[in-house]
């Protein structure tokens, strides 16, 4: 089943400029993990924001189970099931406890009171967060904030999932704990998760890579399609691994002793 | 412009109840000219020691000396703006900084604030830009209307306008796509190269500090684990792990052939090539033959 819609979608800042996003065609997949990628400026962050109606096409459509992102009265709907979680972990809070903020959205969706607290206990569970329902969200680290402002998205029950280069300011242990969550969420719970990011190794993890220039998506392949064709890493803007470097020197070198081959290829796995 | 930092302690919000020691007995030396890289996980200490450096904290106890500026508890104001004048100090997302109308006048904001003639700076400004990879077009433009990437060139283009003797960066290439990263990773080994300029710099990327340091501070808990050169630093694989700091990829992929198969190499932070000739030169899993 497809959860995002992209047709012919083209968006523009500013009429003058050339499109932030254009011509993009492409859909996301109920239960996948798409990573995007691309240079600082390609239209990432753009695409993000299309998907949930931050950002309204120029022209063409952008359609989540179907509703257009332009029908006002689908809007606040796609917004609940389009979960959006951010850069900045010090922007995305407004309570004065984790408990407060992770219940903030379900207040203004007016859930229950009994059921409010439940979906807590649970999205805490999920998220790694049962321990600091009740610390001010400043005194968190990093990856503590991620996580809590991952658990204020996943308590709306969304359909997907969008991570906004949420690791690109953490420290290597956040980003550690931030990752596991989502492959956690991914591979257990089949959330649909849609990450934009500039890391190798996160955009790895995931189903399908998308790789945007100039508002263009240009190539979408399986992850595994890249690692078994390393000239991709190229052609992605990305750097070659060093194991691979390394295994292509090796094999490349004369009279080298098969072995190291071997040895080489096993140390890369 | 040698560093010297000595017995250094500084305390958060003393004699309340928020009190934190955020550093304790810190003691360290950065040789003139040197690269230095400090790594270590948020709330380690690592911006709060850098920040007495250019006069933003001032210790609660200890000292550290810049070149022959003393920093210490009673520092004056016109002491630390005399020490600002050699020390340049890019922030994390420094492009948030930015406001001025035009690239040109944000650039000349932190010269002309620190006493220099506009007619000393303007004649710079061209062949400053081409350093940090924009030109002249660039000048009479809104720094808003840039990249990301642009925004933090024009960031640190205003710091180097003013030539530090000491340059203190934080995360500079926190956010920058891999291409964006390299090019600033190639502008600070540049200008370090031609200039001898002594640079401090904050990472969480070993890949970054082995790349431009010659030396590697790593902190926890307001104190200095363990320092030394990036090879030294990587030996410590275990106590590293314990930080949550990993090795570079190729010192990973190094290590693990050299379990595999006996060999030691000169170096783990050796370029496929070379590490493929000093296989070349060895039997794998076999005594070195010389």
């Amino acid at each position: 089943m497809t959860v995002i819609q992209f047709k012919q979608v083209y968006y523009y800042y500013n009429e003058k400029d050339e499109p932030a996003a254009a011509d993009l065609d492409v859909e996301v997949k109920d239960g996948e993990w798409t990573a995007v990628i691309g240079p600082n400026g390609s239209g990432k962050s753009t695409l993000a924001r299309l998907c949930n109606g931050l950002l309204l096409p120029s022209s063409g459509g952008v359609y989540v189970h179907g509703a257009s992102t332009k029908d006002d009265a689908a809007l606040s709907g796609i917004r609940r099931r389009v979960g959006m979680v951010f850069q900045n972990p010090d922007h995305q809070f407004t309570a004065p406890t984790v408990r407060d903020d992770i219940a903030f959205g379900m207040e203004n969706a007016g859930v229950e009171r009994a059921e409010m607290k439940q979906r807590i206990q649970k999205v805490a569970e999920q998220t790694g967060t049962s321990h600091l329902l009740d610390i001010e969200p400043h005194r968190l680290s990093g990856g503590q904030k991620q996580r809590a402002a991952i658990a204020g998205v996943l308590v709306l029950q969304p359909d997907i999932m969008i991570l906004d280069e949420a690791t690109s300011m953490l420290d290597p242990a956040g980003r550690k704990a931030v990752m596991e969550m989502v492959r956690h969420l991914h591979k257990e719970e089949g959330m649909t998760v849609l990450s934009i990011t500039h890391s190798l190794h996160e955009a790895m993890e995931a189903d399908r890579v998308w790789y945007m220039e100039k508002g263009r998506l240009l190539y979408d392949r399986s992850a595994s399609y890249i690692l078994q064709h390393p000239e991709w890493f190229e052609k992605l803007n990305m750097p070659l691994p060093y194991s691979y470097a390394l295994l292509k020197q090796a094999q490349e070198a004369q009279h080298l002793d098969p072995l190291w081959i071997q040895a080489v290829r096993e140390a890369g796995q | 412009m040698r560093v010297l930092v000595q017995q250094l302690n500084h305390i958060y919000m003393p004699k309340t109840p928020f009190e934190t020691l955020a550093l304790r007995d810190i003691s360290l030396e950065v040789p003139d000219g040197s690269v230095t890289a400090v790594i270590g996980r948020t709330g380690s200490g690592k911006s709060t020691l850098v920040q007495h450096l250019n006069g933003l904290l001032k210790p609660t106890s200890g000292q550290a000396f810049v070149g022959g500026h003393r920093i210490h508890s009673k520092m004056k104001r016109k002491e630390i703006s005399a020490l600002r004048k050699h020390v340049g100090m890019v922030f994390q997302y420094p492009e948030h900084q930015l406001f001025e109308q035009t690239v040109e006048k944000d650039i000349m904001f932190g010269p002309l604030n620190l006493g220099y003639a506009s007619t000393d700076i303007q004649p710079m400004l061209p062949g400053l830009l081409e350093k940090v990879g924009l030109d002249a077009s660039f000048l009479p433009r809104s720094p808003f209307e840039l990249s990301g990437g642009q925004m933090r060139r024009t960031a640190i283009a205003g710091v180097l306008a003013m030539e530090p003797s000491l340059l203190i960066l934080d995360e500079p290439t926190a956010g920058l796509d891999p291409e964006g990263r390299q090019d600033m990773i190639h502008l600070f080994q540049d200008w370090q190269q031609k200039r001898g300029t002594t640079i401090i710099m904050i990472t969480h990327q070993m890949e970054e500090a082995a790349a431009l340091a010659d030396h590697v501070i790593v902190m926890e808990n307001g104190t200095i684990y363990m320092e030394g050169s990036p090879e030294e630093i990587y030996k410590r694989e275990a106590e590293l792990k314990e930080l949550d700091l990993d090795l570079p990829e190729q010192a990973k992929v190094l290590k693990q052939i050299e379990a595999q198969t006996g060999i030691t190499f000169s170096s783990l932070s050796l370029t496929p090539a070379e590490a493929v000739e000093e296989m070349s030169r060895y039997q794998p899993g076999r005594e070195k033959d010389v």
